[in-house]
């Protein structure tokens, strides 16, 4: 064994680590230079033990300490001042997510389009949704629709003539071309905002023939005559909806 | 019927007043021992103690009671006493590596009349001068009942970590403390 390997178990030895001391104890027979050394560091060893416990704890002194600190927790009740640590951090949590989300909506609203125009063609009355595929065979008529106003966009393509877009009319449109009116309308398959409120219903001249084959039905039906520019204003919450051609 | 700690910390963590009042009387003496152990000082250990029930009553909701109470409690314990060090620290900014300088520099000629108590005073000194990562192992370690185990769970690190505090840490002692080491000796 060298002197390397001996200190090594010298401090084995003092860690109280379970050492074969043979071969230690071999060493330092023939080694005056580490028996000094570990004479040494067992010397340390003590002192050290003896500085850090130099007296019994008088229970007298611990009992005082008890005392004093159930004193103070009993007025601060059970979980003490974590309790409004606890309601203080969470309405701080709440408040900065209030503040990330009003930002974020602010930034939002600002990478976020007003308007969006979508144009279509369709081939027959029906309501359909943005990228929906549609097999053209016979163009009826172009339809454009204009979402403003976030979060919801809406990207549906409405065909003025189809029962199945304006699905019941709560009153009828009683418009002459050119004029404007209002009128309420309930829009399918729209969930939370069935009755949207539409205004300046224009009744602008025909731009276009209608398709032989085209199915004419509801009220929308007197003015086929016409290609109608709806605006629909869609209540707090949606989009405003506009559509035209 | 002697309830167990996972039952006092239970009913601790329900209000129960008394529980942790039981919960107090089993480990203050581990508290105040640990406490005086790293802080050198039994006023300042007692400091510690108030501070360390205080703040395991307020987190008795976070103490898991399926875990010993006795290795959380010595968790915060260390914590608590360490920052009291770093108070003082603060405190005597400048003093302390007057102390250091004091102890290495400006120590007096060991002689065999040196008082027990003297020689407590400059061992403590000795271990004070000791970076903190050291000084705590040593003193740690070296409380009755303490073994490695259990020190290295103390400060949170690994026993392979704590050995090599162990192992500066004597050696600085034994240079800072060499007149009297070998004055001790046969």
């Amino acid at each position: 064994m060298n002197c390397r390997k001996s200190l090594a178990l010298m401090h084995e030895v003092l860690n109280g680590i379970p050492t074969d001391r043979g071969e230690l104890e071999a060493h330092l027979e023939e080694c005056t230079s580490c028996r000094d050394d570990f004479a040494r560091l067992r010397r340390v060893q003590d002192l050290a033990a003896g500085a850090v416990s130099p007296a019994p704890v008088p229970e007298a002194l611990l009992e005082a300490v008890t005392e004093r600190v159930l004193a103070a927790v009993g007025h601060e009740g059970p979980g003490g001042r974590a309790t409004w640590y606890a309601a203080l951090r969470l309405a701080l949590s709440a408040a900065c997510a209030v503040l990330v989300f009003a930002l974020g909506m602010a930034v939002g609203r600002q990478a976020w389009p007003r308007e969006v125009t979508v144009t279509q063609v369709v081939d027959r009355p029906q309501v359909v949704e943005k990228r929906v595929e549609v097999t053209v065979p016979v163009p009826v008529v172009e339809e454009r629709v204009v979402v403003r106003t976030v979060p919801v966009v809406r990207t549906r393509v409405v065909y003025r003539d189809s029962p199945a877009v304006i699905a019941a009319p709560l009153a009828t449109p009683d418009v002459a071309p050119g004029a404007s009116s209002s009128i309420l309308l309930a829009f399918e398959p729209v969930v939370s905002q069935e009755l949207q409120s539409i205004t300046d219903v224009r009744l602008p001249a025909p731009r276009e023939t209608e398709p032989a084959g085209a199915p004419p039905s509801g009220d929308a039906a007197a003015h086929n005559d016409s290609r109608p520019e709806m605006v629909a204003h869609v209540g707090a919450g949606g989009g405003i909806l506009e559509r035209g051609t | 019927m002697i309830a167990d700690d996972r039952g006092l910390v239970r009913r601790s963590q329900q209000g129960d007043l008394d529980a942790f009042r039981e919960l107090m009387a089993r480990h203050r003496r581990m508290v105040f021992t640990i406490a005086r152990a790293v802080v050198l000082c039994s006023d300042e250990a007692e400091d510690v103690t108030q501070e360390v029930f205080l703040h395991a009553h307020r987190a008795i909701g976070q103490c898991d009671s399926r875990r010993a109470f006795s290795a959380w409690v010595r968790a915060i314990t260390v914590n608590c006493a360490v920052s009291a060090l770093r108070r003082k620290a603060r405190r005597s900014r400048g003093y302390g590596e007057f102390l250091a300088y004091g102890v290495r520099a400006a120590q007096p000629p060991p002689s065999r009349q040196i008082e027990r108590d003297e020689l407590q005073v400059r061992v403590r000194e000795a271990i004070q001068a000791l970076p903190v990562k050291q000084r705590l192992a040593i003193s740690l370690f070296s409380l009755e009942g303490m073994d490695i185990a259990s020190a290295a769970a103390a400060l949170g690190c690994s026993v392979g970590t704590l050995k090599s505090h162990l192992f500066r840490a004597r050696e600085k002692l034994a240079k800072t403390l060499a007149g009297y080491v070998e004055e001790a000796e046969p």
